[in-house]
C-alpha cells in the first residue's frame, strides 16, 4: 500500500487500485475522470489495457504484469499530474422520467414510507442537477450521488429477478437508471424511454462520470411517444 | 459455413472467448471461458488461436449433428464422448464428418468441458467478442440452436498433436491469495488458510460463493462501491465469500479481502458443489 496526501494505492488483480482520499464528492468524481484520461493518455506507462473508475478511485488494468509499475515509479509518475484548477465543463444530459404508477412499482411504497404525496416526491425527485458518479455494476447502469436527503431510504431488502429496461431507481444517498433490464435491488419510482445502451455502437454509452444530468418529467402518453420514435 | 444443430443443450452451455476488452468502464463484465488452461488447450490441439471462441459446458454435454466435415477437440472435465455411437479421447483432434452426431455425457472430476472446432466458432459477436452474456441480447444456447463453424476439409488432416494432460490439475485443491484492497478488515488472515472452505450450490459464472465461514473480521459501514474484478475475494455481512469469476459485475460494495491469479479461477472454474479448497497466502516474494 503506497499513501500519498491525494491518494492511496493498493494491487489489484492485473492491475492497482488508485483512491483519491476524502469524502465523495462530484469535485473528487470530475478529478478522478481527469486522472483517467491522464493515464490513458500520458506515456510515462506501458500497456495500460484499461482503466474503470468508482466515484473516486481507478482500477488501472495492465496487458502484462512485468508492465504494472512499482509503487516507486508510480508516485514518482504521479507527481507530474496535477488536477486543473477549472476543471473543463461537463456535458449536460436531460433525462425524460415518467412517474406514472403503471411503470414504477415501488412509488406508492416509497411516498407512503416517505409521508409525502407522489406530487411533491417528483418535484423534489426532478429539481435537482445530479451528477453521473460512475457506470457499472452491471452493463450500462448510470449512477447518481446526490438525491435530495429527504427521499433518502434503504435498498430493499431482497432484490428483484427484473427490473424492466428504462427503470430509474432511489437506494440510500443514490438515484439511478437501469440501462437495461437486469435484476435489481433499487426501489423503482421511475421509468425513462430513452436508451443509454447500445451493444452495436463505440462506445455503446455516450454519458460519462462526471457528466451532470437534468431530469424533465413527462406524462404516460409522452413517455409511449417517445418509446415508438427511438 | 457449416452449421451443428444443437440436439440436446445440456445444463448451461454456452458460447465463450478470452473476453471482452475495454468495455468493463460502460459496467460490461469481461467474460470468456471460466478454465481459460483447458479452453485453450482445445485451441492449440487444433492450431486455432488461442482466443478462438470455444463451447463451454457446465455439468453435462451437449449433443451436436454436424452438417460439414470439420475436425475438433474436447477438453477439462472428464466425460463420456461418443460420435456416431464411437467412443473418442479427450486432448485430442477428432475429425468429424458431414451428417456426424456427436454425443457428450455427464462430466466427472471438474464440471468444465470445452469443445473446439477447427478457426473456432463463428457464433455473433458483440463488443468485439463471442462471449455469450445474459444482458447483451446474444442467442443463448437451446435445443435447435444452430452454431456456424468453417468447413475446410483440406486441413484436416494436418497437425495430430496430443497433449498428455496431467489429471491432478482438475482436483487441485490449493487457491493462492494475495491481500486485496481491504485485506485489513481480516483480524487474523491465517484463519482463512486454516478453516474449513466448501463450494456453495450458489455458485455461477459470476462468483463462486463459499457458505459463511465465520472469519474474524472488523464490522464494516457500507463501504462506497468500488471497481472489482474477476479473482478478488468479497466478504458479505452475513460470513460467506465470494470469489469473483469471469461474468462478475465491474463495481461492488463489499470489502475485498484477498484475490486470487488466474490459475486459482481455473481451478476454482471446476469444481463443484460440496467439494472442499485450501486457500493458501501467496509468499510475499511472488506478489502481484
Amino acid at each position: 500500500v503506497l499513501t500519498t496526501s491525494t491518494y492511496t494505492v493498493k494491487a489489484m488483480p492485473n492491475g492497482l487500485l488508485i483512491e483519491l482520499r476524502g469524502h465523495i464528492s462530484k469535485s473528487n468524481c470530475i478529478k478522478t475522470q481527469e486522472l483517467k484520461d491522464w493515464l490513458l493518455q500520458t506515456n510515462k506507462f506501458t500497456g495500460i489495457e484499461e482503466v474503470i473508475c468508482g466515484y473516486q478511485s481507478l482500477y488501472v488494468v495492465f496487458d502484462d504484469f512485468s508492465h504494472i509499475p512499482d509503487y516507486g515509479k508510480l508516485e514518482e509518475a504521479l507527481q507530474s499530474f496535477s488536477f486543473a484548477a477549472n476543471p473543463e465543463k461537463v456535458s449536460t444530459h436531460t433525462i425524460a422520467v415518467c412517474y406514472d404508477s403503471t411503470l414504477c412499482p415501488d412509488l406508492d411504497y416509497v411516498t407512503t414510507k416517505l409521508g409525502i404525496t407522489k406530487k411533491k416526491f417528483i418535484k423534489l425527485h426532478s429539481s435537482r442537477v445530479y451528477y453521473v458518479g460512475m457506470l457499472g455494476f452491471l452493463p450500462g447502469f448510470i449512477y447518481m450521488g446526490n438525491l435530495d436527503e429527504f427521499l433518502v431510504l434503504p435498498r430493499k431488502a431482497t432484490p428483484v429477478p427484473c427490473v424492466p429496461e428504462g427503470s430509474i431507481g432511489i437506494a440510500g444517498e443514490q438515484t439511478g437508471v437501469y440501462s437495461l433490464s437486469s435484476p435489481g435491488g433499487w426501489h423503482i419510482i421511475g421509468r425513462t424511454p430513452h436508451r443509454f445502451f447500445d451493444a452495436g455502437h463505440y462506445p455503446p454509452m455516450d454519458i460519462k462520470a462526471g457528466d451532470e444530468v437534468i431530469i424533465e418529467p413527462i406524462s404516460l402518453s409522452e413517455f409511449k411517444q417517445i418509446k415508438v420514435m427511438s | 459455413m457449416g452449421i451443428a444443430t444443437v440436439l440436446k443443450a445440456g445444463i448451461f452451455s454456452s458460447i465463450q472467448d478470452s473476453g471482452r476488452r475495454k468495455y468493463r468502464q460502460y459496467g460490461v463484465p469481461i467474460g470468456g471461458y471460466l478454465d481459460s488452461e483447458s479452453a485453450k488447450y482445445a485451441n492449440i490441439i487444433l492450431g486455432n488461436q488461442l482466443h478462438d471462441a470455444v463451447l463451454e459446458m457446465s455439468y453435462s454435454g451437449v449433443s451436436l449433428k454436424f452438417s460439414e466435415s470439420t475436425s475438433i477437440c474436447l477438453t477439462g472435465a472428464d466425460c463420456d464422448i461418443l460420435l456416431d455411437g464411437q467412443a473418442c479421447a479427450l486432448y485430442q483432434k477428432i475429425i468429424v464428418m458431414p451428417g456426424q452426431t456427436l454425443e457428450v455425457g455427464v462430466l466427472r472430476s471438474g464440471i468444465r468441458t470445452y469443445m473446439a472446432v477447427l478457426g473456432g466458432w463463428q457464433t455473433q459477436t458483440v463488443l468485439g467478442s463471442k462471449s455469450y452474456h445474459p444482458l447483451l441480447g446474444m442467442e443463448k444456447i437451446q435445443r435447435e440452436s444452430k452454431l456456424a463453424y468453417i468447413s475446410n476439409a483440406a486441413s484436416l488432416f494436418q497437425n495430430q498433436l496430443k497433449i498428455a494432460i496431467k489429471k491432478h490439475w482438475l482436483q487441485q485443491e490449493n487457491i493462492e491469495l494475495f491481500p486485496g484492497p481491504e485485506y485489513e478488515v481480516l483480524l487474523n488472515p491465517s484463519e482463512l488458510e486454516e478453516l474449513p472452505v466448501i463450494i456453495s450450490p450458489n455458485s455461477n459464472r459470476m462468483a463462486t460463493v463459499i457458505d459463511q465461514i465465520k472469519l474474524e473480521a472488523l464490522e464494516q459501514e457500507a463501504m462506497i462501491s468500488s471497481p472489482v474484478a474477476p479473482g478478488i475475494v468479497q466478504l458479505y455481512p452475513n460470513g460467506s465469500l465470494c470469489v469473483l469469476m469471469r461474468d462478475s459485475q465491474t463495481v461492488g460494495g463489499y470489502p475485498r479481502i484477498a484475490y486470487t491469479n488466474e490459475q486459482g479461477l481455473n481451478f476454482l472454474a471446476q469444481k463443484r458443489a460440496g467439494e472442499r479448497i485450501h486457500f493458501r497466502w501467496a509468499k510475499p516474494s511472488a506478489s502481484k
